[in-house]
């Protein structure tokens, strides 16, 4: 064999790219491609002109009557009853399916996050309303991606309505997934307090390695097992906890009259495909690759930094690794009581977001977020 | 017989999702082994996919027909692909941190090679990536990276004698 052939070959092994893609990410692919694909047809300019003047007037009259909400999308139509993958979106609409007045007053949220008309209040604890709700389809000119018409969302509120000090800085964090089975897994995994909010996080958590789990379920499993127990499942949700750190420990799975299935656990990982809006995302015990649990450090998990961004610092380190859109900070020291300020700067600009740590346990188990943008 | 690319892509830009399903079928598993060239990742090469046939079918109804519909996704992939690179290059490392993986899998085969690919400037080891990697011919390098099928042969050459030479000198 000739060098050039010796070399082209050596070229092949090392570079081929394998065939087998994840069937489940080409069907995550597969939807969210489809759900770009514009609607409607496409009217000539020179149709367009002619008959503008007279739809003029027309539309005047019809926006009075019907005054669609901003980015509801006439395809983004609730999905007919039989195609509803969980039986809490089938039942009728109570006085307490709804968003609390602070989320729905956010216009990000309803217009481009989910359709207020198919919340269901799912499940409810002292401090927090667990609701479920449709995906929508939005406009795009507003910078925001939708999260889909096929989706369906888990939306961790706070009851509490926040104070007058609250300043949105962006859209929260709301979890969604794609309706296909495929999709049921680390998508649908979520952290509490996640959702934006202001408040600090209720009661206390003591155990570092133990990671709130809350996950959406579809019809058909009535139970989830983890490696710390079965917690039921009631109205498509179910509500336990996960040791993490036990890397060995089987994974959270479900079970009931449809059979058994498991679930991925992840942190959650937003992508730009997924939500635009995610900031810092989510946080864990700080353990370094291959070595135990580091007390009183956390690791923050944050997506979409802004482009715009060259450094960024928490809890006076500036340590950070990057995967594409997210970085993870590292060993974050975390106050007994008080909060962290994360913040991202770049050439004359800086954001930041706190994190309430209402102690050690809190700061991992139930830290939430209160974006804000600093003038 | 099987409607064209053009066909579906008129079909799809009028709003079938059909249609749209079957140039997803038909063109997903290209852009995706495209993406994979260029990043080297199977997680990045998954976001990279998506995006470019999420962006592609939105703007579908620029898709003239004048040219393939799949060398018009490559030109997309291959610019989103560029561009999750660049911003992964503006933002990594702020701080050393070596005790961490970031690659997916660690790559074990062939590590002078792999080291001599990875020292090549940026254009001749896109086109080396594209090449063998996603095994595209050089018009269609030509195509999906804008540049004449000339410059991409005169890269191709380029980055064939330098990996030459740099594994010839590795060998002494």
């Amino acid at each position: 064999m000739s060098d050039h052939d010796d070399l082209d070959a050596r070229l092949a092994a090392l570079l081929a790219v394998p065939h087998a893609g994840d069937p489940a990410r080409e069907a995550r692919a597969r939807t969210a491609a489809l759900d770009a694909l514009p609607t409607g047809r496409r009217w000539p300019r020179r149709v367009l002109r002619a008959a503008v003047p007279a739809l003029g007037f027309a539309a005047l009259g019809t926006v009075l009557v019907l005054a669609v909400p901003r980015g509801e999308s006439p395809s983004a139509a609730t999905p007919s009853p039989a195609e509803e993958p969980l039986g809490v979106l089938r039942t009728p609409q109570g006085p307490e399916d709804h968003l609390p007045a602070w989320v729905a007053a956010d216009p990000a949220v309803v217009a481009n996050a989910v359709d207020p008309a198919s919340v269901r209040l799912a499940q409810a604890s002292a401090g927090r309303l667990f609701l479920v709700a449709h995906g929508r389809a939005s406009r795009r000119d507003d910078g925001l991606r939708p999260t889909g018409s096929r989706t369906v969302c888990l939306i961790v509120a706070v009851r509490r309505t926040p104070g007058p000090g609250f300043r949105p800085g962006r859209p929260g964090n709301i979890l969604c997934a794609l309706e296909d089975s495929f999709a049921w897994g680390n998508l649908t995994v979520s952290l509490p307090g996640t959702h934006r909010t202001v408040t600090t996080p209720s009661g206390t958590f003591t155990r570092p390695d133990v990671l709130p789990l809350i996950t959406l379920v579809p019809d058909g499993y009535d139970t989830l097992h983890t490696n710390l127990g079965t917690f039921p499942v009631k109205a498509n949700l179910a509500r336990g906890a996960y040791r993490w750190t036990l890397r060995d420990a089987h994974a959270p799975f479900l079970t009931g009259p449809a059979g058994r299935r498991a679930l991925a656990v992840d942190l959650p990982r937003w992508r730009s495909a997924d939500l635009r809006w995610a900031s810092f995302a989510g946080f864990q015990p700080s353990r370094p690759f291959d070595r135990p649990v580091e007390p009183r450090t956390m690791d923050l998990v944050a997506s979409r930094i802004p482009p715009w961004a060259k450094r960024i610092a928490a809890g006076g380190r500036t340590t950070a690794i990057h995967r594409r859109d997210t970085v993870v900070l590292r060993s974050v020291p975390v106050p007994v009581a008080g909060t962290v300020i994360v913040t991202v700067s770049g050439v004359g600009k800086a954001e930041s977001t706190a994190l309430g740590a209402g102690g050690y346990g809190a700061g991992y188990g139930g830290a939430l977020l209160t974006p804000y943008r600093r003038r | 017989m099987e409607p064209s690319d053009h066909d579906l892509a008129r079909a799809a830009a009028a709003g079938s999702r059909d249609a749209g399903a079957e140039l997803f079928r038909r063109h997903w598993p290209q852009a995706r082994r495209v993406a994979r060239a260029v990043v080297g990742r199977d997680a990045l090469a998954d976001d990279v996919a998506q995006e470019a046939m999420v962006t592609a079918f939105a703007s579908i109804r620029r898709y003239r027909g004048d040219g393939e519909f799949a060398g018009w996704l490559r030109r997309i992939v291959v610019t989103r692909a560029l561009n999750a690179l660049r911003a992964e290059r503006r933002l990594v490392s702020l701080d050393a941190a070596a005790d961490m993986p970031v690659d997916d899998a660690p790559h074990l085969a062939d590590p002078a090679l792999r080291d001599a690919v990875a020292a090549l400037p940026g254009d001749q080891r896109i086109a080396v990536a594209l090449r063998y990697g996603a095994g595209l011919t050089p018009t269609e390098i030509a195509q999906a990276t804008g540049v004449a099928v000339g410059t991409v042969n005169s890269r191709l050459g380029r980055a064939l004698a330098r990996l030459r030479a740099t594994l010839e000198t590795a060998d002494v």
